[in-house]
């Protein structure tokens, strides 16, 4: 491992922000926020991140405020770890270790140093009183079947949790001393639970969407043996949907509750009178008021947003955003090629991420400085929530969006749901979209955070089927699209100057096959379109010029092409096989058996990425071959059943199908590289030139799938200390993006921050050294060293001595392999 | 974008610009406003417009000739004097006198103000179906069934020269803009015959046509001469020898009228400010209703018009400002230009307009009894130094909108037709279909309830841009309703109205299905 360090890609944006309860600093000028292994701090007025607390190994899980020390913070992880920080300026002042990981803990006011902490195991959950002074467990409270909400009474008085249909509320004293709870039925199962400040009430929302609230609990609880039913109790029916979230305030007077309606509803306890904030676009996750303003809550929505409203005047306040899911509902429209959740683009003028958001939107994410910076609302539908979770309902979604060269015009692709309405499920509209800038000539947010393009061009269902494709020419203001109705059309902005409506400029078919997938060329002479055969056209007057026509034997539709910068080279990726294709001879360079998620292009250096998906520890079913240029001699068919003879680093034979082989083979490699234990699914990143067919480089992002990639601007990454001329920027489906740096010597080697990536590091390895490369260990050992050739290695097979020499001469000798390597081969068969 | 809290306004709907794409040469025609039809007893024989303002016109229908007034296009004066049907009455250039034929043969001069018989010039034994004055205003020209044309002089009342040389009736004479005493003959001997009225006798020039001629008309320069006939128009270079130049076939049955306008159409884009209008055009009035008009450079159809009955004769001030077509039914349609827009400009440009207008502007005296007195300052406008706060404004909603936001689905549905503008209708329903709530919305309505919706389904459904969601929608409001069936009257009919469309489209696809076919197996035979 000494030429090969262990490159630690950081993970540099994205995590969930609203899974658990964030927490206000005693003045409330502060929110901490939960961002898996990282809690955050950000500034409640503006919305502004300030610090980040790092050092967990695991995912944070809750942020307590010492109740005696208003500047330290408590934060748990699932890492079993409970530390303690300055809530002033991040650094970490003390660490504990647990018994197991913390799924929840609350202080408890008003008692030094004690803290009520729910522990989550595999098999169950136990409530259990800490002194975190110490460190020590005071006692075991409590045992349950599964990890639920914890609560604590602001008094410090009482502490609850539930348990399905039960909910459970204990003295402080059973912190310390065996107390029976008081237990609390229901006919249905609690979803949420939650304390009055002087605890004599207690809420909690049920899977109906009832709340049900108990009142005087101090006699009751103190008398657990009475029956629970003599408990006075209320309860209140609004919502549709299970309850998620309900806090009292601090007075008592005021019960705020939320769920799937996205409508946060406050119940005035005395009148029983109803407010509501309504559209807040997602479902409501958690609810934490500000201890120093009584009318502060931030809202935890279920699109990773937080909102900081003040409930008094009805307003929101600020906003915090993370990196928004695609959809809220999770599962794609799958018959399309394009999807909402691998939409990745790099604005040209900023680098910022364009990603799609929930509600139709884009997100524009500064990767670096991990920061929502503006949205675009494409389509503006309203959340309506559905109320029995109707499978056929589905969500508007950006499905694409196009740039052109300086950033000026946006085209977006957006789909709104037609419901049960007809054949087609969804109803397209393409959108051309004009940057307006105000006073500043920078992108830059102004006070909405709304990102200043304006609607010019407005084409509802631009094709009869679904699209497939959208690409902006390089530099003129063309757009194409395809789809799956056969054709593509390219739309042209009206020449006429300051108009910038768009019109369709061409439509066009080849053969009578649907269209998967468009490309220009950097220079922007030529377009690629992708069927089941590849055609080239020019990109000016829209004439046909060539076919690229696939090799017999690998049939399947073109899924994705994208030209090479600064080379004569063509990407292609159907279902199951990589190609390269020379435009110069219209022949296939070299292709391999791979299925493909995504594919990059680097702007300007002749490189690509793809991204491949392994679903479980098994062998990759990759088998490679290298083609003669002649697409109608594929000699090289599968060297099958062949065995492992010589071993040469420089040449590269991918394991045969066998299972067992290949298996062997990567079991074999896998002891140098700090081996994945038994991914449940490992994603690749491959880094090719185009010219080679050896990969430069290769990633394994664990437990993880690779969406979409995007290469950053040269220009823009070289302001990013961590990033290199080709750094990648890799968006996972966890709405995460990682920033990859291919060469090991560019990038530093991390200090204490990137090691406590390691749940999801990236792995790099330098292609020279194959021996120690993960894509070694994903992959197996190249073991024919004639592979290369095609024809050699299939006559070898055939074991004939004037076979192989009649193949050695056939070959084009820019094919055949090193003389080094062919000698043996070519001593043998005499 | 909206604030998460605020409601978002429904997106109408918008469909591509419907119809034929925008021209100038479409505008300028479409500038004819739609017409003042009158109608008459017979079909309207011909019209002739006098060349001067106030461009009078003269209309022939059954036994009667009819004056109407360039200005107001009312009728003025009408001459009855004729025993049996009366043919192509036309008016002197300056309007003061009216030449008619006849039946009879009898060719009639009246005197366009008191309508007494001014000249009676015998000498057709058949009907004359054309006459026309002579440029110099002193001679008429008549041509008639008897197959003979003839050139009297109108002071004398005598015949000057009698012109054999067509074997069938003669239908239509023009003459030749350049030289006066040249006429052009059409008859339905299929030839045209070009005479020199001063020598008599003999034909100048010949040219056969291929079909009866019905109207002749020369071009401005009086080189080329259009022929109409049968279903085509022949263009002909009369310098040239009488070669055809060009046959033009555009109408489905015969044509009846051509006319030759020197200035009219759109500004053109060539020329300049000196230029006013464009060009020359053709247009012809054909039986089977349509009036084409030609651009001359390459004789394509550069606009149309569709009228509903068979075109006997048009006519077009000198203005270019009135266009009258009278039709085999009787109707006579007169179609009114606008002045252009720039004309106006023109008036206003006179010293004293300005001061007008400034007059006009003057501010009315404010008490505090008016209601301007208690808006004012309201439009005032912040200065650079002032402190300006931002007025909260709710947006405002329509009605349909308002009840989308509270969630009341039929109500919003209802809201929406009433608008009556079908877009609206039909983001509404997808909107409520995107809700999944579409069935509520239809559902629970009474007879009355349904009406406007089953008004709008009856309407709207085969229109191919709202086809796929209306159908849908058809379907869902069967379903909910298929139970109720017979109950209501009104619904009832209603519902047949929807099922009558819905045939005649299924009838109107096979049809289009039926040549599609045709034309595949035409072009499958070209290509090989």
């Amino acid at each position: 491992m000494q030429t090969a360090e262990a490159v630690r890609a950081i993970q540099i944006a994205g995590g969930c922000l609203t899974e658990y309860v964030p927490s206000f600093s005693a003045d409330g000028t502060q929110i901490f926020l939960c961002n898996d292994a990282v809690a955050r701090c950000y500034n409640a007025q503006t919305g502004q991140p300030i610090f980040a607390l790092e050092g967990h190994k695991g995912v944070v899980t809750s942020v307590a405020f010492n109740p005696r020390n208003s500047k330290q913070v408590f934060t748990t992880s699932l890492d079993s770890n409970i530390r303690v920080w300055d809530s002033t300026n991040g650094f970490l002042l003390r660490s504990c270790e647990v018994k197991g990981p913390v799924r929840s803990m609350k202080l408890v006011p008003g008692k030094a140093s004690l803290a009520i902490i729910i522990h989550d195991t595999q098999s169950a959950a136990r409530l259990i009183s800490y002194d975190v002074s110490s460190g020590r467990s005071v006692r075991s409270v409590h045992k349950m079947r599964s990890a639920s909400q914890l609560a604590v009474s602001a008094d410090g008085e009482y502490f609850a949790t539930f348990e399905r249909h039960s909910a459970l509320v204990w003295p402080i004293k059973a912190a310390t001393k065996a107390r029976d709870p008081l237990r609390l039925h229901h006919t249905k199962s609690f979803t949420c639970i939650a304390l009055g400040s002087k605890g004599d009430s207690f809420a909690a929302g049920d899977a109906s969407g009832r709340i049900r609230i108990w009142h005087d609990l101090n006699a009751a609880v103190a008398a657990p043996e009475v029956d629970s039913k003599q408990v006075k109790c209320t309860t209140v029916h609004w919502h549709a949907n299970p309850v998620g979230c309900v806090a009292f305030t601090e007075d008592g007077k005021y019960l705020l509750s939320g769920g799937a309606e996205g409508v946060l509803v406050i119940w005035q306890l005395d009148t029983g009178v109803r407010q509501y904030l309504p559209r807040l676009g997602a479902p409501l996750r958690t609810l934490a008021l500000s201890p120093a303003d009584p009318s502060i809550v931030t809202v935890g929505l279920a699109d990773n947003a937080q909102h900081i409203l003040n409930f008094a005047s009805m307003t929101i306040k600020s906003s915090i955003r993370g990196i928004q899911p695609a959809n809220l509902s999770g599962d794609e429209n799958p018959s399309g090629t394009l999807s909402s959740s691998r939409l990745l683009r790099l604005h040209p003028r900023q680098g910022y991420a364009v990603l799609s958001a929930t509600g139709a939107c884009l997100q524009f994410i500064d990767a670096i400085g991990n920061q929502s910076v503006m949205r675009l609302q494409v389509a503006s539908r309203n959340y309506v929530a559905q109320p029995h979770q109707s499978p056929a309902f589905s969500e508007p979604a950006v499905l694409a969006a196009a740039f052109s060269r300086d950033g000026a015009t946006l085209v977006t692709l957006d789909t709104r749901p037609t419901g049960a309405l007809s054949h087609k499920a969804t109803d397209s509209c393409l959108r051309f979209w004009e940057l307006r800038l105000g006073e500043t000539s920078e992108l830059a947010v102004d006070g909405s955070g709304n990102a200043p393009y304006v609607l010019t061009t407005c084409v509802n269902d631009p094709h009869l089927k679904d699209i497939t494709a959208l690409e902006y020419h390089p530099f003129e203001h063309l757009v194409v699209t395809t789809s799956l109705d056969k054709e593509f059309k390219i739309w042209q902005r009206a020449p006429e100057k300051g108009g910038g409506a768009w019109s369709i400029r061409s439509v066009a078919s080849y053969g009578d096959e649907p269209l998967h997938s468009a490309a220009f060329s950097p220079d922007g002479s030529l377009l690629a379109i992708g069927g089941m055969a590849i055609t080239l056209w020019d990109a000016h007057h829209h004439t046909h010029s060539a076919t690229l026509v696939p090799p017999p034997g690998q049939p399947g539709a073109v899924k994705t092409l994208t030209f090479v910068a600064s080379s004569p080279f063509l990407v292609v990726a159907t279902k199951d096989t990589l190609m390269t294709w020379n435009l110069l001879t219209l022949s296939v360079m070299w292709s391999y058996s791979l299925n493909i998620t995504s594919l990059a292009t680097h702007p300007t250096l002749p490189q690509f990425a793809v991204s491949v998906s392994r679903p479980s520890a098994a062998a990759p079913k990759a088998t490679g071959r290298v083609e003669t240029p002649v697409p109608a001699a594929p000699a090289g068919k599968k060297a099958k059943g062949k065995k492992a003879k010589g071993k040469d680093a420089s040449e590269y034979d991918f394991p045969e199908e066998e299972e067992e082989d290949a298996a062997e083979a990567a079991a074999g490699e896998r002891e140098a590289p700090a081996s994945f234990p038994e991914p449940r699914a490992t994603s690749y990143a491959l880094l090719f030139d185009a010219a080679q067919s050896d990969p430069l480089a290769a990633w394994g992002l664990r437990d993880s799938a690779i969406s979409a990639m995007a290469f950053l601007n040269p220009q823009l990454s070289s302001k990013v200390p961590i990033a290199s001329e080709a750094s990648l920027l890799v968006l996972t489906q966890e709405r995460s993006l990682y920033l990859t740096s291919p060469k090991a010597t560019s990038t530093p080697e991390t200090g204490g921050a990137s090691e406590n990536k390691d749940e999801n590091e990236l792995l790099s390895e330098g292609g020279a050294v194959p021996e120690q490369s993960l894509f070694l260990s994903a992959y197996g050992k190249f073991k024919n060293p004639k592979a290369r050739g095609g024809a050699p290695a299939k006559a070898e097979e055939d074991g004939k001595a004037s076979g192989t020499l009649a193949a050695i001469s056939d070959t084009p000798s820019h094919l055949l392999p090193s003389l080094l390597s062919l000698c043996p081969a070519f001593l043998d068969s005499l | 974008m909206a604030e998460p809290g605020t409601y978002k306004k429904l997106q109408i709907k918008q469909f591509p610009v419907r119809g034929l794409r925008e021209t100038a040469e479409g505008r300028y025609w479409r500038g004819f406003e739609s017409p003042q039809v009158v109608q008459q007893v017979g079909g309207v024989t011909h019209v002739d417009f006098m060349q001067e303002s106030p461009y009078d016109f003269a209309i022939t229908s059954s036994t009667r000739v009819f004056l109407y007034n360039g200005k107001t296009k009312k009728m003025k004066k009408q001459f009855t004097r004729f025993k049996d049907k009366a043919y192509s009455g036309c008016l002197r250039s300056d309007g003061k006198v009216i030449a008619a034929g006849g039946e009879t043969g009898l060719v009639q001069v009246f005197d366009a103000g008191s309508r007494s018989v001014l000249r009676q010039l015998e000498g057709h034994t058949r009907p004359v179906h054309t006459v026309k004055f002579g440029t110099d205003k002193l001679h008429v020209f008549s041509g008639g069934d008897d197959a003979t044309a003839r050139w009297w002089d109108v002071a004398t009342g005598a015949q000057l020269t009698r012109l054999d040389g067509h074997s069938d009736y003669i239908r239509a004479a023009a003459a030749s803009p350049v030289g006066p005493e040249m006429w052009a003959t059409g008859g339905y001997d299929h030839t045209c015959n070009l005479w020199d009225v001063r020598s008599g006798g003999s034909t100048v020039l010949s040219v056969n046509h291929g079909a009866p001629i019905e109207d002749v008309a020369f071009f401005p320069s009086g080189s080329l001469m259009a022929t109409a006939g049968g279903t085509s128009v022949c263009i002909w270079d009369v310098l040239g020898g009488g070669k055809l130049l060009r046959r033009v076939t555009s109408h489905q049955k015969t044509v009846t009228c051509v006319k030759i306008i020197a200035d009219i159409g759109p500004p053109s884009l060539l020329g300049g400010e000196d230029a006013p209008n464009a060009s020359t055009r053709m247009i012809t009035g054909s039986l089977d209703g349509h009036l084409k008009i030609y651009d001359l450079d390459k004789f394509q159809v550069c606009h149309a018009s569709k009228y509903p009955g068979p075109i006997l004769s048009l006519g077009l001030s000198g203005d270019c400002g009135t266009m009258a077509v009278g039709l085999a039914n009787g109707i006579l349609s007169i179609r009114n230009r606008k002045k252009p827009r720039d004309t106006v400009l023109d008036l206003s440009g006179d010293p004293a307009a300005p001061s007008r207008a400034v007059r006009r502007r003057r501010v009315p005296s404010m008490n505090t009894g008016a209601y301007r007195y208690f808006m004012r300052g309201q439009g005032a406008k912040a200065g650079a130094s002032d402190f300006k706060v931002t007025a909260q404004r709710r947006a405002k909603l329509a009605v349909f909108d308002k009840k989308l936001r509270t969630f009341h689905k039929a109500e919003a549905l209802d809201a929406a037709l009433a608008t009556g503008q079908p877009e609206v209708v039909v983001s509404v329903l997808e909107e409520l279909a995107a809700m999944g709530c579409m069935q509520d919305a239809i559902a629970g309505r009474d007879a009355f309830g349904l009406a406007p919706l089953l008004s709008f389904l009856c309407r709207f459904l085969t229109e191919p841009r709202y086809v796929r969601l209306l159908l849908t929608v058809a379907q869902q409001m069967l379903d909910v309703y298929g139970g109720v069936v017979g109950q209501a009257p009104a619904v009832d009919e209603k519902l047949r109205l929807l099922k009558e469309r819905i045939n005649v489209e299924l009838l109107a696809q096979q049809d289009l299905f039926a040549v599609q076919g045709m034309l595949d197996t035409l072009l499958a035979g070209s290509m090989r």
